[in-house]
């Protein structure tokens, strides 16, 4: 089910309404009924890979039962390296089972040698990437003893299936969500509204924002061969837009849809494109994944302890293992390997942590130099993002070349009728002045009339109505 | 606890008020006939365009025990120009035929129209498939209200979101204001047909075969007056020899092939034709090849390329609905029985 869906329209009152009024009278109804309906809500699209979802929790589930049963290190380990090799064989499988048979092939073609082996008609499952790593971190904080193993069953099930987040995160540690499933959850009101805020501004980037953008973006670069180096450039631009707007709107929905049903999800975005160097972007873009890769990754690995040898090649490892993360292709793989290219000076100069507070914090607009560090970021990203976007590194490499070969070319324009870049706008505006904020929506705080509140609660609902492109799926689900 | 909650949903009902509105206003007067509309869909003086696959399909749902239809043209717009009066000479005097068409048409819709008939208990006796490259290419539903597949024939698993797309478009502000002007007015103003927003042009409809004649249009077309320089400007295709790309995938040969093992438990009388497309491409000899294969090189004719049918814009409404008088002609090829007249008959079109 999509939360852009009407099926979702209905779906999230009615689960809200039983929830409190029927289910909220003791803990256990309330996690099992959160774990009906989260599995109701995966089943709406395939009932069939319930399955997946039920082994992993399974699994990670009787690995920290065994974890607590055991003291001993290397039976403890014996155990988490089980359940990892378990839970992202699951992943592998289902992923990337494809892409290394047809490497395999490749690399011996290359050698002369062909082989025949068959690949096989896998369906990705919705969001396995999500929910393996939230279970995996369950498992991994067991092992280090930052978290004590439940013997609650639906608790933990009802964690790893946890709707809002369960077909793209953000992916909630098991230390800050599973201990919200062992308590009560009683209805607060400012948090409800306020979670029905974060929805509001999470549709408004997906349906308006991020669903327009496609509409350019899939033209620009499915005829990139022969348009001009404006519109390439300008496709681009739309994709670092559209990819913001679909999985940051993405998860604000499913942040704002966990405050109404009473849960504190983490956050997933902190305004990526107003961070003033790569470091601080990738602070700021996907934090539940970044954040698992430096703690469940890039610190076991030594992170920035040790040589400089030893730094890079610790860089080099996460942002490829992330890029990797994303899909079975060489595209995202490339994605990371710049990523890592931006990142790795800034490491090495020890200037990583520069920019670590609010960009032009109380002040209105952004210095001169501020506003130069934040453009030549979001150039520097919307570079990468090429790759990520692109079907092949070649189709990336041509992409990027016509830019400069097409240059002579007429510079493109588009009708007036095209709302897009005022819509564009008005998020960038709303972003920078709440950028210090949860949300765009986030009134907490802040002295605005009710009149304006419901007239901005009324403009919204009526430009997702309007603009609203055509129900698109969201990109990150085939993660 | 409750005092919060319901001080919380009564303030967003209050925040949703003028939507929840604009919601009854749908459904009191249901502009495209989809919540309490009834056959005859086509009413004098109706202006909005309604989903002709719905209409199909609810009219079939309403009408297919009392006249028991067993011979179906199904197919996309250009289907509907493949007069009743001119296919049943060439089917038994006793068939009950019908227009199981929709705009847009898909593989899909038509496959599923098929499934459905199956499904009801009805027969198909005699079945003329229209197709082309664009029907045969799209193996889902299609989307947009005037395209989107009716519930029935999908077992109302699609119902939320089939009303859902025409509510979005009730809510458009150009449409709603030109409905609502339109409703106040009670006139068809140029911005209404221009923007494509209400047309009030006329058509004659059998209700009971669920066939639409543009009687008004062949009326100018005798009297000249039909192909204005606007129109004559939409006859354009590019100079050359064009093909198609092939479109039948796995998705597609498995609806053709559940199609054919209907047609074989109905002992159906079929044919499948290939529409003549005023842009001259040609269909896919690849695809082609594949639906001889499958339903057999005698039930199978392909119209589309150059050739005489294809040549003149009088043999057209527009750049892609051919006339009836270009459907009266294929019908007398692909039911000739004699297949060395037949191919003589195609020969002389100018056919490879």
């Amino acid at each position: 089910m999509l939360f852009n869906s009407v099926d979702f329209l209905i779906f999230l009152p009615t689960v809200f309404l039983l929830y409190w009024f029927i289910f909220q009278k003791n803990l256990k109804l309330q996690n099992l009924f959160l774990l009906a309906v989260s599995y109701l809500f995966y089943g709406w699209w395939d009932w069939r890979f319930l399955s997946l979802i039920l082994i992993c929790s399974g699994i990670n589930y009787l690995a920290g039962l065994a974890l607590a049963s055991h003291k001993e290190e290397k039976t403890r380990k014996l155990i988490l390296v089980t359940s990892c090799i378990l839970s992202l064989g699951l992943l592998g499988v289902f992923k990337y089972f494809n892409f290394f048979i047809d490497n395999f092939i490749n690399a011996f073609a290359l050698a002369g040698i062909y082989l025949q082996a068959r690949t096989l008609n896998i369906i990705l499952p919705l969001g396995i990437s999500f929910y393996t790593f939230k279970a995996l971190s369950y498992t991994i904080d067991v092992y280090f003893r930052k978290l004590e193993p439940t013997k609650d069953i639906i608790a933990f099930f009802a964690f790893v299936g946890f709707f809002p987040q369960l077909l793209a995160g953000p992916i909630d540690r098991a230390t800050n969500l599973l201990p919200q499933f062992y308590i009560k959850r009683t209805f607060e009101y400012d948090k409800a509204v306020d979670g029905m805020r974060q929805i509001l501004w999470g549709l408004f980037k997906k349906i308006v924002i991020a669903d327009n953008c496609a509409t350019f973006v899939n033209n620009i670069f499915s005829n990139y061969e022969t348009l001009p180096a404006s519109a390439l450039v300008l496709g681009a631009v739309f994709f670092s837009f559209q990819i913001y707007g679909d999985f940051s709107g993405y998860s604000d929905i499913a942040i704002g849809t966990s405050r109404l049903f009473g849960f504190n999800s983490m956050r997933n975005f902190s305004v990526p494109y107003f961070s003033r160097d790569i470091a601080e972007f990738w602070r700021r873009w996907h934090i539940s994944l970044t954040s698992w890769f430096r703690d469940y990754l890039y610190i076991p690995l030594g992170g920035n302890r040790g040589t400089k040898y030893k730094v890079v090649r610790n860089t080099f490892i996460v942002f490829l293992v992330c890029g990797f993360w994303h899909g079975a292709n060489w595209t995202f793989i490339a994605w990371g390997l710049i990523n890592a290219v931006y990142f790795l000076p800034l490491l090495l100069l020890g200037k990583n942590r520069k920019n670590i507070d609010t960009v032009a914090h109380g002040k209105i607009l952004p210095g001169i130099k501020e506003l130069f560090q934040i453009v030549t970021t979001f150039l520097l990203a919307t570079l990468a993002w090429i790759f990520f976007r692109a079907d092949s590194i070649r189709q990336a490499f041509a992409y990027i070349g016509n830019i400069f070969s097409n240059s002579s070319k007429a510079v493109v324009t588009y009708s007036s009728e095209e709302l897009i870049i005022p819509l564009l706008l008005i998020m960038i505006v709303v972003e920078w002045l709440q950028r210090d904020k949860q949300h765009g929506l986030d009134f907490d705080n802040i002295k605005i009339p009710a009149f304006v509140r419901i007239f901005t609660y009324y403009a919204l609902i009526a430009i997702i109505m309007q603009f609203g492109s055509s129900q698109q799926s969201f990109i990150y689900f085939k993660f | 606890m409750n005092k919060n909650l319901n001080k919380f949903i009564y303030k967003t009902l209050i925040v949703l008020f003028p939507f929840l509105l604009l919601l009854l206003l749908y459904i009191i007067l249901d502009p495209f006939k989809v919540i309490h509309g009834n056959p005859p869909f086509y009413k004098k003086g109706d202006v909005v365009d309604i989903n002709r696959g719905y209409v199909s399909t609810a009219t079939y749902e309403k009408q297919y025990q009392k006249y028991k239809y067993d011979s179906f043209i199904l197919g996309n717009s250009r289907s509907r120009f493949y007069e009743i009066s001119d296919w049943q000479k060439y089917l038994p005097s006793n068939s009950s035929c019908y227009h199981f068409d929709a705009s847009s048409e898909s593989l899909y819709g038509i496959y599923k129209k098929i499934l459905y008939i199956d499904q009801k208990g009805g027969s198909l006796n005699n079945v003329l498939i229209i197709l082309d490259d664009d029907a045969l290419a799209k193996d889902k539903s299609v989307e947009g209200h005037l395209f989107i597949i009716s519930p029935q024939l999908e077992n109302n698993k699609n119902i939320v979101n089939f009303h859902a797309t025409f509510f979005k478009v009730f809510c458009y502000y150009k449409f709603l204001y030109a409905f609502l002007d339109y409703k106040i007015s009670g006139k068809v103003k140029d911005y209404m047909r221009d923007n494509g927003l209400l047309d009030d042009e006329s058509f004659d409809y059998n209700q009971a075969t669920n066939e639409i004649r543009l009687s008004d249009a062949e009326e100018k077309i005798w009297k000249a007056t039909y192909y204005t320089n606007k129109r004559l400007s939409g006859f354009n295709r590019l100079q050359g020899d064009f093909l198609f790309e092939p479109v039948i995938k796995d998705s597609q040969k498995q609806m053709l092939e559940k199609i054919k093992q209907i047609f074989i438990k109905h002992h159906t009388s079929y044919r499948i034709v290939i529409s003549p497309q005023y842009d001259q491409i040609k269909f896919n000899p690849e695809d082609l090849h594949y639906l001889e294969d499958s339903f057999g090189k005698d039930f199978v004719f392909d119209f589309s390329g150059r050739n005489i049918l294809t040549e003149s814009y009088q043999n057209f409404y527009d750049k892609t609905h051919y006339r009836p008088q270009v459907s009266k002609q294929i019908m007398e090829i692909i039911y000739e029985t004699d297949s060395t007249k037949r191919a003589n008959m195609i020969e002389a079109l100018g056919i490879k």
